[in-house]
């Protein structure tokens, strides 16, 4: 089984959804877990725009329930709404994963309730994390924050988006957190990302995942494809590690 | 399918495939031909120097490797070399890195090059983007060459083929309306959700060339990304080989 552990939705509408489900369709995918940033993507979300995207989130998986797995969007900015969705989408709704973006670096103690309510439920909190040379946004973490949250909480499944953007860094400075995976979505399709990983870390602590709609399906699953992996490792990355953390 | 974007050497940041690399890649993904120039020719004091390694890099592969050279409109005696890269070395194309080389698309040596080009009806390559800038080695960021500037570079040389590489989803849009009818662009970043049905739709599917960035992407990247549009057959081909080949007269 294929799944995408890293897509955005933009609304919940039908078109949207049809279309973002032909285009996996074409690539083989078979599930995709789905975020949404609310509508406007703003770097500190209100509590409503949170409400919002928790709102779009489930509504697409509801409607799509054997294709969508259900990020739930949280800030520390508003951490009574963040444990309150927590309670309503993943303990008794269609999610299956905490997700923090911009609005505080991983490390911020303020997420520690966030925190152990992920670990009392079991579900992994995955971590927005890039390394810009032009810069990070204001509370953008880098993979060094990402690290500080699972070296600080190692019951908790930490999970680490687009590899930081910094592969060749992130994979030696997490290699010693076996509570921290890393997903492979985003940027440019540079030769070598997968085996470069995969140097410093086993192929259980990688998952396969796109970015869509700011990416394509087929250019970021060619990263774990060209890698030239085992058929078991291969499928792995491309979704076993994922669906074993996840219990789906 | 024909690949329009490809480059045989060294990159100053990490280890690339060689020419081995390349067609062994192209054998696996049924690529039966590329346009290669040199990539140690972008950080060359004298691309010329890059350009004449190339040739002789690719020597024993002329039938699969279409050779492209790159020039310092900028750097004195270019003509000669120009010269040179066409009669000796049999290239087919100019490529151009205005943002590595540092001069701009309408400096006067810029627009000699166009003129020459024209009149020895060869394409001309504008690499806009080649790194992400997020990536880049911190000492010196590369920026995007400006749309506006490959625009007015295409709409001065009217008889000039010009070929704008590595431009990301959104900036065809930002050339000014309608695309100039000598501007094409490749596939190689070209990336989002329903990229290519997109810019089929918008843009024309005669604009569209298959190209990869290898060896700084892999080439599968791109190949699945054709193979995955949701085009048709026709659409595919023209992209996939038929436009490069009209392109090159061949």
């Amino acid at each position: 089984m294929i799944i995408d552990c890293h897509v955005h939705i933009l609304n919940a509408e039908d078109e949207h959804l049809s279309e973002v489900l032909r285009a996996a369709d074409r690539s083989g995918i078979d599930k995709m877990c789905i975020c949404s940033l609310g509508r406007q993507w703003v770097e500190f979300p209100s509590a409503l725009q949170l409400e919002e995207a928790a709102a779009d989130v489930r509504a697409a998986c509801e409607r799509h329930p054997d294709r969508f797995i259900g990020f739930t969007y949280v800030s520390a900015d508003h951490l009574d709404t963040s444990l309150r969705l927590i309670d309503s989408e993943i303990a008794s709704g269609p999610s299956r994963i905490v997700k923090l973006w911009i609005s505080q670096f991983a490390d911020d103690t303020r997420l520690t309730p966030i925190i152990e309510r992920a670990i009392a439920l079991d579900v992994p909190v995955m971590a927005h994390a890039w390394m810009k040379a032009t810069g990070n946004m204001t509370k953008e973490s880098t993979y060094r924050h990402v690290a500080n949250l699972a070296a600080r909480h190692p019951r908790l499944k930490v999970w680490m988006a687009h590899y930081a953007g910094r592969w060749e860094e992130a994979a030696r400075v997490v290699r010693s957190l076996p509570n921290l995976c890393l997903d492979t979505s985003g940027g440019e399709p540079e030769d070598g990302i997968v085996a470069c990983l995969l140097r410093h870390l086993p192929p259980e602590r990688l998952f396969f995942g796109s970015d869509v709609p700011g990416r394509s399906f087929s250019v970021q699953m060619s990263k774990v494809l060209s890698a030239g992996l085992s058929k078991e490792h291969q499928s792995m990355i491309l979704g076993e590690n994922v669906r074993r953390w996840l219990h789906v | 399918m024909f690949d329009v974007n490809a480059r045989i050497g060294h990159w100053p940041y990490r280890p690339v495939g060689t020419v081995d690399d390349l067609l062994k890649n192209m054998d696996a993904l049924g690529i039966s031909c590329a346009c290669v120039s040199s990539l140690d020719a972008i950080h060359f004091l004298n691309p010329q120097d890059g350009n004449d390694s190339l040739a002789r890099a690719i020597a024993p592969h002329r039938d699969r490797l279409v050779p492209l050279a790159v020039v310092r409109p900028e750097f004195a005696g270019w003509q000669d070399d120009l010269t040179r890269c066409l009669e000796s070395h049999g290239m087919r194309g100019v490529v151009l890195y205005p943002n590595y080389h540092l001069y701009d698309l309408d400096d006067p040596e810029a627009t000699e090059l166009g003129a020459r080009c024209s009149e020895a009806q060869i394409p001309v390559f504008v690499q806009v983007g080649l790194e992400d800038a997020r990536r880049q080695f911190g000492r010196t960021i590369v920026p995007d060459v400006s749309l506006e500037s490959v625009g007015a570079f295409g709409r001065e040389h009217p008889s000039l083929k010009l070929v704008a590489l590595g431009l990301k989803f959104g900036q065809p849009d930002q050339l000014r309306q309608p695309l100039p009818k000598n501007f094409y662009f490749d596939t190689s970043n070209y990336e989002r959700l329903g990229d290519l049905e997109f810019a089929v739709s918008h843009f024309g599917v005669d604009r569209i060339l298959f190209g990869t960035c290898a060896p700084l992407f892999h080439p599968r990247a791109n190949a699945d990304k054709l193979r995955c549009a949701d085009l048709t057959a026709e659409q595919r081909e023209a992209i996939g080989q038929g436009n490069a080949r009209a392109l090159f007269g061949l």
